[in-house]
């Protein structure tokens, strides 16, 4: 199921749509359910490409404060004297996340193109100096990193470690979650579109989702201990089974399956 | 992890399979911090994976 169902609607936690993208949740009944799709309401700490960030002051790793005043259009970043970016990039995300790893790495290759008017810097979240310090040495990201832990700003943006792009004004001009290798051609679009003063032609990147009614992905995974290979399969009497797990198959009427992070 | 342990605890002889997904980039890490957390339900391993590649991406 790709997810341009919601291409000009980035929402992080937007409840139960969004567990298969951030908690990774697979959710499946034994007879395949074709519920209608109601909108989804609101949640807390939604966002969505146009929006405004919120004004950001957070201790910087490494010393020194980062502040931004989406407002105004201005950006301090620690040691420097105050800018206007045009553009600025920001990765939201816990120390622990790999995708967030991959993504730092990615992003710190096009920081290093140094684009006139971009800047890029991170938020870490959920997470104390030591482990910025340690994602920042594992990733090779040079870019500022600020520590939004226990912050109303992370509280309210950090929903499913998201990369924003914003304009001058601060609005959201490209937002995503996750990372995917093809994702930085869109990211240098989005930049190019903004730099020059134009709406990105993408405004977030596709993702596939698990939503209801869909089929439950193909799953044959080892056993996290051993070398078993688990399998969860729809049995011909419409029962499922988890293979692998025991001599004999176990069965179930229902199943809920995440990604864990821990 | 641990919520879902209580909701296996309480449905699995019911007939819900409860099973997650591991994505961390450390397999030892990842046995410790389950034994650690007394998860009864299936662990499997999926970090470099092509479901977790597609899905987990949050």
């Amino acid at each position: 199921m790709i997810a341009d169902r919601e291409r000009d609607g980035f929402r992080p936690r937007s409840a139960v749509r969004h567990a298969a993208a951030v908690l990774g949740a697979l959710v499946l009944l034994p007879a395949p359910v074709h519920a209608q799709q109601a909108p989804a309401p609101a949640a807390r700490g939604e966002v969505r490409p146009g929006e405004r960030l919120d004004r950001l002051e957070l201790p910087a790793l490494g010393g020194g404060q980062l502040v931004w005043e989406p407002a105004a259009g201005t950006l301090v970043l620690p040691g420097q004297p105050p800018q206007q970016p045009r553009a600025v990039l920001l990765h939201v995300f816990q120390p622990d996340c790999p995708k967030c790893q991959e993504l730092a790495r990615a992003l710190e290759l096009l920081r290093a193109e140094e684009r006139a008017g971009l800047v890029v810097f991170g938020i870490a979240y959920r997470a104390d100096a030591a482990a910025a310090a340690a994602f920042a040495r594992a990733s090779g990201a040079h870019y500022p990193i600020a520590l939004g832990t226990g912050s109303e700003w992370a509280r309210r943006w950090s929903g499913g470690d998201p990369l924003y792009l914003a304009g001058p004004d601060g609005a959201i001009a490209y937002a995503q979650v996750g990372f995917r290798h093809d994702d930085p051609a869109l990211w240098r679009e989005a930049v190019r579109a903004v730099l020059a003063g134009r709406a990105p032609a993408r405004r977030t990147a596709e993702r596939e989702r698990v939503l209801a009614g869909d089929p439950l992905p193909e799953i044959a995974l080892p056993a996290l201990e051993g070398q078993a290979l688990l399998r969860l399969r729809r049995l011909p009497d419409g029962t499922l089974a988890l293979l692998g797990a025991g001599p004999a198959p176990r069965r179930a009427r229902a199943s809920v399956g995440f990604f864990s992070r821990y | 992890m641990v919520h879902l342990q209580k909701l296996h605890e309480r449905y699995a002889e019911q007939g819900l399979l409860v099973y997650a997904i591991a994505v961390h980039p450390d397999r030892a890490e990842a046995i410790r911090l389950t034994r650690e957390l007394g998860i009864g339900y299936p662990v499997l391993w999926g970090t470099g994976s092509e479901l977790v590649e597609r899905y987990a991406y949050g």
